[in-house]
C-alpha cells in the first residue's frame, strides 16, 4: 500500500512538472468525453421518454395511401376493421398541420371528441364546444394567449377562426405537447374543410396486444390501399431514431471519437527525450521495469480518469441541467417552436461503460507502450540516448 | 552499510569482459576488449585514460547499468552479468551508489525529492526516507536548499546533491564518473575530502577520472589505466607519481 | 505523501458524485412511476403518436406517421430541404411493416 502511494506521489510529481501540457491534455480529453457523453445521455433520455410514454399510443393507426402518398381515409373503412375478431373501437381521427405566416411556426392541430376527464398535465379543461381549444405551452409562449384568451387561426379561405383557450398543457409535457392545438373534432373538420365521410386516419383498439401484428396484416390484406402502423413499429422507430449508431448522433459521435484517436495517436508516437532520460535515471538508481511502468500507468490513469469523470459531469450538466443547448440545433433545424427539455434523468450504464472502455483503455495502451521500450532497456542505453 | 563484505576474496571480479555497441552494424564501437580485473573491499580505485578509452563503459558494467557483450562479472563471487533485470535493479539499488558525470539529477524536481526518489522501491516508510534524506542534506550542508529545484543550484551544489543521492541506500560501493569534471580546484579538493570520509567508513570507491588532482590524490590506493578499451597499466598508487 | 492524498481525495469525491448521479438516474424509473403514468394518460387521451421535437416539416414532426415520399418533396432526387430531415430519417432502416399474406379471399371495400 505504501509502495502504491509512493508511486502515485512520483506520478503526480511527474505530471506536475509538465503541467501546462497535461492540463491542456485533460481539458481536450474531458471535452471529447463531454461531447460523446452528451450525445449518449441525450439520445437515451429522449428514447426513454418516447418509448415509455408512447406505450399508451393507439395499438394500430390506419392510414390510406394513393400513389405512395398519404390520402384521407374513408370513414367506412372503420366498419370493415371493426368486423375483425379481437378488434375493439375503431375511431376516425381528424388532425393536421397549420402554418402561421406571422410567427412562422408549424402547429399540429388535433381533433378530439367528447373527452371529459381531467388530466394531471393539463391546466384547465378540454374543449367542450366548437369554439374552444387547448394549447401546448410552446403555442402559448409563441402566440401569447393564456386560459380565457382567444387563439386566432386563419383557415384556407382566409377566414379568421377564433378559439377560446380553455386549457394549457403543463411544461412538463412539452416533449409531447409543445406545438399542439386540441379542438373539438367537428370544429377541426370545419376548419380544414374536410368532408364528413373522410378522416385523416383511423385508430384501432386491439384487446390482446399479442394479436396486434395479425390484425395489422389482415387490415393490409383486406384494405390494400391502407397502411397500418402498429404501436410496435412506432416504438421501434424511436428506438432506432435516437440510437447513437445512426443519424445525427453518429455524425457527432464519430467526429468526437476521431478527435480522441488523434490525441491518443499523438501519445503513441513516442515519449519525449526528457521523459526517456528520466526513465533511464530511475532505472540507474535501482527502479525495476515494473516500477517504472507502474508509475507511467498511474500517470495515464490519473489523466484519463480525471478527464472521464470531469467529462461525464460536464455532459450531465449540459444535458440535464442546461437542457443540451449545444445539441439542440441539430434536433431543431428551422423549427420555430421547440420544446424546452424536461428530460427524464435516465442513463444506460452499459453505454457509459463502453464509452469508458473505448476511451480509457486505448489511452492507457498509448501511454504504456512507448514507455515500455525505454523502461525495459538497460539504463546505460537509455541515458546515452 | 547494508552489504555483507566478504573478507579476503575480491569484491568485484571482471572476467574477460568485452562491450561492443551496435554489434555487427556499420557504426560498431568496441568500447572494451577482454578486460579482466579484481577489485577488493575497501580499495579506492582510479580508472584513468583519455576520452573514449572505455572508463565510463567499465563503470557502467560494474554498476550493473549495462550488460557485457561477452565475459562475466562477479559481485562477491556471485555471477551478476546475466541476471534478470529485476535482480540487477535490486543490486544497483542496494550495493552501488552511482555519481554520474552529468549528475543526472531531475532538474525540475526539488533537492529533497531527488534524494528520495531512488528509495521509493525500497520497503521503507515515507517518514524514514525523509529523515534519511534530511540527515544527508545536513551532512552536505544543503539543508536550506531542500525545497530548491535542482536547476537553481550551482555546479558544486549539484555535485553534492548527486553524492547525497548516491548515499541514500547506504551502499558499500561508490562509483563516481569524472566527479570533478565541472568543479574548480577548491571544490574538487572538497569533494576528495568527502570521498576520504566515505572511505574511512569502510566503503569501496571506484572513480573514473582524467583529472590529475584525483588520480594523484593520496586517497587513491590503485590506478588502472585504459586505452582503446584495453587494460594497459595497473599499479598500486599509494605514494607514487606517474 | 500529502500530494497523493489530496489528489486521491479529490478524485474519489468526484467519482462519488458521478456515481451517485448515475445510480440515482438508473434507479429513477422505479422511484417515480406516477410521472410516467400522467404522460401515458395524456398520450391516450389525445392520441399522440410522436414526440413534439422538430416541427419544420411533416415528416420530421410525425416521424412514425410519415409516408415514404414526404421526404422527397418535389421529386425523388430532390436534395434535403430541412436540416433535421438529414438527421431524422422518415423510417428506420431495415424495418418494414409490410407483410405478405397469401389468401384467396376477395377484397372488400
Amino acid at each position: 500500500m505504501i509502495f502504491n502511494f509512493k508511486l502515485l506521489e512520483y506520478s503526480l510529481s511527474s505530471l506536475w512538472r509538465r503541467k501546462e501540457k497535461n492540463i491542456a491534455l485533460i481539458i481536450v480529453y474531458a471535452l471529447v468525453i463531454a461531447t460523446l457523453g452528451s450525445v449518449l445521455l441525450l439520445t437515451h433520455a429522449l428514447k426513454t421518454e418516447a418509448v415509455t410514454t408512447l406505450t399508451a399510443a393507439p395499438e394500430i393507426v390506419v392510414q390510406r395511401t394513393q400513389g405512395g402518398r398519404h390520402e384521407l381515409i374513408p370513414v367506412t373503412y372503420a366498419e370493415t376493421i371493426e368486423g375483425f375478431p379481437g378488434v375493439g373501437k375503431v375511431i376516425p381521427r381528424v388532425w393536421g398541420y397549420y402554418y402561421d405566416s406571422l410567427v412562422k411556426a408549424n402547429l399540429t392541430l388535433i381533433g378530439i371528441e367528447g373527452y371529459q376527464e381531467q388530466l394531471e398535465l393539463l391546466e384547465g379543461r378540454f374543449p367542450q364546444s366548437p369554439d374552444e381549444c387547448v394549447i401546448g405551452s410552446g403555442v402559448a409562449a409563441a402566440f401569447g394567449p393564456q386560459i380565457g384568451d382567444l387563439l386566432v387561426l386563419e383557415d384556407s379561405s382566409k377566414r379568421r377562426s377564433e378559439f377560446r383557450v380553455t386549457g394549457v398543457f403543463h411544461a412538463a409535457s412539452n416533449l409531447l405537447t409543445n406545438d399542439l392545438v386540441v379542438l373539438q373534432e367537428a370544429a377541426l373538420r370545419e376548419f380544414f374543410a374536410m368532408p364528413d365521410g373522410l378522416a385523416t386516419d383511423l385508430t384501432v383498439q386491439v384487446y390482446n396486444s399479442r394479436e396486434i401484428s395479425t390484425i395489422a396484416k389482415k387490415i393490409a390484406y383486406f384494405l390494400p390501399d391502407s397502411r397500418p402502423i402498429t404501436r410496435e413499429e412506432l416504438l421501434h422507430t424511436y428506438d432506432s431514431l435516437f440510437n447513437w449508431r445512426s443519424g445525427m448522433m453518429l455524425a457527432v459521435f464519430a467526429s468526437a471519437l476521431m478527435a480522441f484517436l488523434i490525441l491518443a495517436w499523438d501519445r503513441a508516437t513516442g515519449i519525449s527525450a526528457e521523459e526517456k532520460r528520466e526513465i533511464g535515471i530511475l532505472k540507474a538508481l535501482g527502479w525495476e521495469t515494473s516500477h517504472v511502468l507502474g508509475a507511467k500507468l498511474r500517470e495515464a490513469l490519473l489523466i484519463s480518469l480525471t478527464a472521464f469523470i470531469a467529462g461525464l459531469l460536464l455532459a450531465w450538466l449540459h444535458v440535464f441541467v442546461l437542457g443540451a443547448p449545444l445539441l439542440v440545433p441539430l434536433l431543431k433545424g428551422w423549427s420555430v417552436l421547440f420544446p424546452t427539455f424536461d428530460l427524464p434523468r435516465v442513463v444506460d450504464l452499459y453505454q457509459l461503460t463502453v464509452l469508458a472502455c473505448v476511451t480509457i483503455l486505448p489511452y492507457l495502451a498509448c501511454t504504456l507502450i512507448p514507455a515500455w521500450k525505454a523502461a525495459s532497456s538497460d539504463p546505460d542505453d537509455v541515458m546515452r540516448g | 552499510m547494508n552489504a555483507d563484505i566478504h573478507n579476503g576474496g575480491p569484491l568485484i571480479r571482471i572476467d574477460e569482459v568485452s562491450k561492443i555497441y551496435h554489434h555487427d552494424k556499420p557504426d560498431e564501437v568496441r568500447a572494451l576488449q577482454n578486460i579482466s580485473l579484481e577489485l577488493f573491499p575497501g580499495e579506492v580505485v582510479a580508472l584513468t585514460g583519455p576520452s573514449g578509452s572505455g572508463k565510463s563503459t567499465l563503470l557502467s558494467l560494474i554498476g550493473c547499468m549495462a550488460r557485457p557483450t561477452s565475459g562475466t562479472i562477479y559481485l562477491q563471487e556471485r555471477r551478476i552479468s546475466r541476471l534478470p533485470e529485476a535482480f540487477l535493479a535490486r543490486i544497483r539499488r542496494e550495493s552501488f551508489g552511482f555519481v554520474f558525470q552529468q549528475y543526472h539529477l531531475l532538474r525540475d524536481v526539488s533537492v529533497l525529492d531527488n534524494l528520495m526518489f531512488p528509495l521509493y522501491p525500497a520497503a521503507l516508510p515515507f517518514m524514514v526516507m525523509r529523515e534519511r534524506a534530511l540527515a544527508l542534506l545536513e551532512k552536505f550542508t544543503l539543508s536550506n536548499k531542500q525545497k530548491t529545484k535542482v536547476r537553481q543550484l550551482s555546479g558544486g551544489e549539484q555535485q553534492r546533491v548527486a553524492l547525497a543521492r548516491a548515499l541514500m541506500a547506504d551502499p558499500p560501493i561508490i562509483i563516481a564518473d569524472e566527479p570533478t569534471a565541472h568543479l574548480d580546484a577548491e571544490l574538487s579538493s572538497e569533494l576528495l575530502g568527502i570521498l576520504t570520509e566515505l572511505h574511512a567508513e569502510g566503503r569501496t570507491i571506484i572513480i573514473a577520472s582524467h583529472d590529475p588532482v584525483v588520480y594523484r590524490s593520496p586517497l587513491i590506493s590503485r590506478r588502472i589505466a585504459l586505452r582503446h578499451g584495453n587494460l594497459v597499466d595497473e599499479n598500486q598508487a599509494a605514494g607514487a607519481e606517474q | 505523501m500529502k500530494r497523493s492524498v489530496v489528489c486521491l481525495t479529490i478524485l474519489l469525491a468526484a467519482a462519488a458524485l458521478l456515481s451517485s448521479l448515475l445510480l440515482s438516474a438508473h434507479l429513477h424509473d422505479q422511484r417515480y412511476p406516477e410521472k410516467w403514468q400522467d404522460k401515458r394518460d395524456l398520450v391516450a387521451a389525445v392520441g399522440i403518436t410522436d414526440l413534439s421535437l422538430s416541427s419544420e416539416a411533416r415528416y420530421t414532426r410525425h416521424v412514425t406517421q410519415a409516408d415514404l415520399f414526404s421526404a422527397f418533396q418535389d421529386f425523388p432526387a430532390a436534395f434535403e430541404h430541412f436540416p433535421t430531415g438529414s438527421m431524422i430519417p422518415p423510417r428506420p432502416f431495415g424495418y418494414s411493416g409490410r407483410v405478405s399474406f397469401e389468401s384467396n379471399q376477395q377484397v372488400r371495400p
